[in-house]
């Protein structure tokens, strides 16, 4: 399928991702400035969070897959604004992709804000297999 | 009393005890083992049959409930442990998941020690472009030569007697997402490979390297125009809906055929009768159908290709215009059976549509298409078109949720392959219970990462039990017994003439049963789940040892599962809601059992 057809799928999806920067934005370092207030920017998050396919790799609401889990506040190459920016934008070793060519550095923001809050409020640190199962929906 | 034992009372001489009842007359292995090879596991699966039979029979039904673990060796690595070991001239040949380690055992030696161990360089990006944990599924041999691939998409053939690298080729590009996974197999001076990666919107192709050199002969694409499929004018597709021209460009909207999946990362079948290659693709990409309009040719389809030249003899599409996930790259076991009346050549493939095919491997003619496995998305196969007729009520759509449709993308059977006994002549098939909701998402396809467009969680199928191994009449299409497991049976079997059958679970049961009726005769914890084959072979000592991977993983015993890993600190997940109990009775493990008397 051509590229310009993909194009008009996402548009179906989310508007937003049809603005592909044509300019490349500055990757690794965050801007203090610029460090996203979280609450404004997790529902544009949760949207680009599927449009980009990130569910695919890391699972419905970054509950694990392919690609690890987003939920568990276990960070591989840390947990902070800068260095969640720096995952999506400059990729990581096993396998995440670059997205800062592809993302808009704003969009991106928008991801790290909802890529923090995954994990709010939860701790699986005890599996205690006589409680109840925990529902997990998605492949 | 049954029909069976009934029979049995007239007909003594089909119920011998000791070697079980003859269930299928005359049913034969059709691409046998060489006789050089007795005693030992040559190829992946046993023989180009990919029978999983042996001869051996020394440990049989009586004695079978004696067995002990006579020696384990560590691969020291996690993951899932798909695949099977070799055994060659009293040695021992393994691979491991991801990094893709070798291993020699010397067979000889007390304490089995090492020949050699061969660490080949393995790009890690591979580890994020897999799509269903990091398997492999095993090696081949031939020429003093151990050849297989590896995850970020190359082949190597090692030195058998010294462990060096003896070629290195690069067969798919692992940045756009490519990935090998499947066993090779050798026929005459080449290595047949085949890609993997139908979710990552990869265009599917299986290729030969010469094995001398690594160098690619050919390579047949399973999608697009005719030259790269490579159809000339000795296509002879069975089923009219496949003559055409270019059918595998022209049955996708635009140019979706470019990254439309059906991957090639199952098994391999030979016929060196017919000089015929059989092998299966994969689901097309995306999942979402309303973005691939057509046929979608030639993904969930079984492939015939001339071995020297990798020209497309036949094809059959299994599941055209795969709604479900079903992808059809199980193994085509190669037998030769009764049919209507009528000894037959064919090959018997159990797909994940949960349909067990048996299908005329000369022509690409179906002959029988019966469920194996409980299923709702299909009334049943149209043998004169050899088309589904699909239940439109589990058709999916985007943006439309679909209830209940059975089997769950997982199938009714995986890439766990089944074993096929001369002796019964009766296929002894490793199956799935699982059912799904499905959703389809418009998805925009980015290079090297999932082109899926899909939420389909799983859930258990009907009954009290989520996989059965159960003994299949291919020639009837009926079940003869089955075995209810509380998981997903995701290893492989292994069948001998002691006739006695073999399988491990996800729950990390190893087992053994009689290949007549069923009844299990003995069972080992080997801790980590099993998602790997047995494999039996005759020691130096004279003895009778059945080997079996013991390491839970795959897509199902990974990824599904949710967490059974207790290696990853930086990756805690909640347990899936479709094997919740799992991470109950095993975590990650990399061991091989060996058993004997």
């Amino acid at each position: 399928m051509r590229r310009s057809l993909h194009l008009v799928v996402a548009a179906l999806t989310v508007s937003a991702v049809l603005v592909f920067s044509a300019k490349r934005p500055a990757a690794a370092s965050l801007p203090q400035a610029t460090a996203p207030t979280v609450s404004r920017d997790v529902a544009a998050g949760t949207r680009l969070f599927v449009a980009y396919n990130c569910g695919d790799c890391h699972g419905a609401g970054g509950s694990g897959a392919m690609g690890p889990s987003l939920q568990d506040n276990r960070w591989r190459f840390g947990g902070s604004d800068t260095e969640i920016y720096a995952s999506i934008a400059e990729g990581r070793p096993e396998g995440m992709p670059a997205w800062g060519p592809k993302i808009p550095r704003g969009q991106v923001l928008q991801l790290v804000a909802y890529v923090r809050s995954l994990g709010d409020g939860k701790d699986l640190t005890t599996e205690n297999f006589t409680g109840a199962t925990v529902e997990r929906a998605g492949h | 009393m049954r029909g069976r034992d009934l029979l049995c009372l007239f007909v003594l001489t089909a119920c011998a005890p000791e070697r079980g009842a003859v269930v299928v007359a005359s049913a034969r292995i059709g691409t046998p083992a060489p006789p050089n090879s007795a005693g030992q596991w040559v190829m992946p699966g046993g023989d180009y049959a990919n029978s999983r039979y042996s001869e051996l029979r020394d440990i049989d039904v009586s004695n079978a409930p004696g067995l002990k673990a006579a020696w384990t060796f560590s691969t020291g690595v996690l993951r899932g442990h798909e695949g099977q070991p070799l055994v060659i001239d009293n040695t021992m040949y393994l691979v491991t998941p991801y990094p893709n380690v070798a291993y020699a055992l010397d067979l000889t030696q007390p304490g089995f020690p090492l020949k050699w161990k061969f660490r080949p360089d393995n790009d890690p990006r591979a580890v994020g472009k897999a799509c269903c944990d990091l398997v492999n599924r095993g090696a081949a041999f031939a020429d003093g030569k151990l050849v297989y691939n590896l995850l970020d998409g190359h082949t190597v053939a090692v030195d058998a007697k010294s462990g060096m690298q003896l070629w290195r080729t690069r067969v798919v590009d692992v940045a756009i997402g490519e990935t090998i996974t499947m066993a090779p197999i050798i026929v005459k001076d080449m290595v047949i490979v085949g890609s993997s990666g139908g979710e990552m919107g990869v265009r599917g192709f299986i290729a030969a390297l010469d094995l001398a050199t690594g160098k690619e002969r050919w390579r047949g694409y399973n999608l697009g125009p005719d030259a790269d499929v490579k159809i000339t004018e000795r296509f002879k597709p069975f089923y009219a809906h496949d003559r055409g021209t270019n059918l595998g460009a022209t049955s996708w909207p635009g140019e979706g055929w470019k990254i439309g999946g059906g991957a090639a990362w199952g098994w391999v079948s030979y016929d060196p009768a017919l000089n015929l290659i059989y092998y299966g693709t994969s689901n097309p990409g995306p999942w979402n159908q309303d973005q691939r309009l057509g046929d979608n040719k030639w993904t969930c389809a079984i492939l015939a290709r001339d071995a020297d030249t990798g020209e497309l003899r036949w094809v059959y599409q299994i599941t055209p215009h795969d709604l479900w996930d079903y992808d059809g790259v199980n193994e085509n076991i190669l037998v030769d059976l009764p049919v209507k009346g009528q000894m037959r050549k064919v090959l018997v493939h159990f797909d994940r549509n949960a349909f067990a095919y048996t299908i005329d491997r000369a022509t690409g003619e179906v002959l029988l298409a019966e469920p194996f496995a409980p299923m709702n998305w299909a009334s049943g196969i149209d043998l004169a078109t050899g088309r589904p007729n699909v239940n439109p009520e589990k058709a999916t759509k985007q943006d439309v949720l679909v209830r209940d449709i059975c089997p769950s993308l997982e199938g009714g059977k995986n890439q766990q392959p089944a074993a096929f006994s001369p002796n019964t002549g009766l296929f002894y098939v490793p199956t799935n219970n699982l059912c799904m909701d499905y959703k389809g998402r418009a998805v925009a396809y980015f290079a090297g990462t999932p082109y899926i467009g899909a939420d389909a969680p799983e859930k258990a199928g009907p009954g009290d039990y989520k996989g059965e191994f159960i003994a299949w009449d291919a020639s009837n299409g009926k079940k003869i017994w089955g075995i209810k497991e509380p998981f997903p049976v995701w290893g492989g079997a292994l069948v001998t003439a002691g006739n006695v059958v073999f399988y491990g679970t996800l729950d990390g049961w190893f087992k053994a049963a009689d290949a007549t009726t069923g009844k299990e005769l003995w069972k080992f914890k080997v801790g980590s789940g099993v998602v790997g084959n047995p494999v039996t072979y005759r020691g130096p000592d004279g003895k009778q040892y059945i080997a079996v991977y013991s390491g839970v993983g795959g897509d199902m015993g990974a990824l599904i599962a949710g967490d059974v890993a207790s290696s990853l600190a930086h990756d805690v997940r909640e347990r899936g809601a479709t094997l919740p109990d799992l991470a109950r009775y095993t975590s990650w493990g990399g061991m091989l059992f060996v058993f004997s008397l």
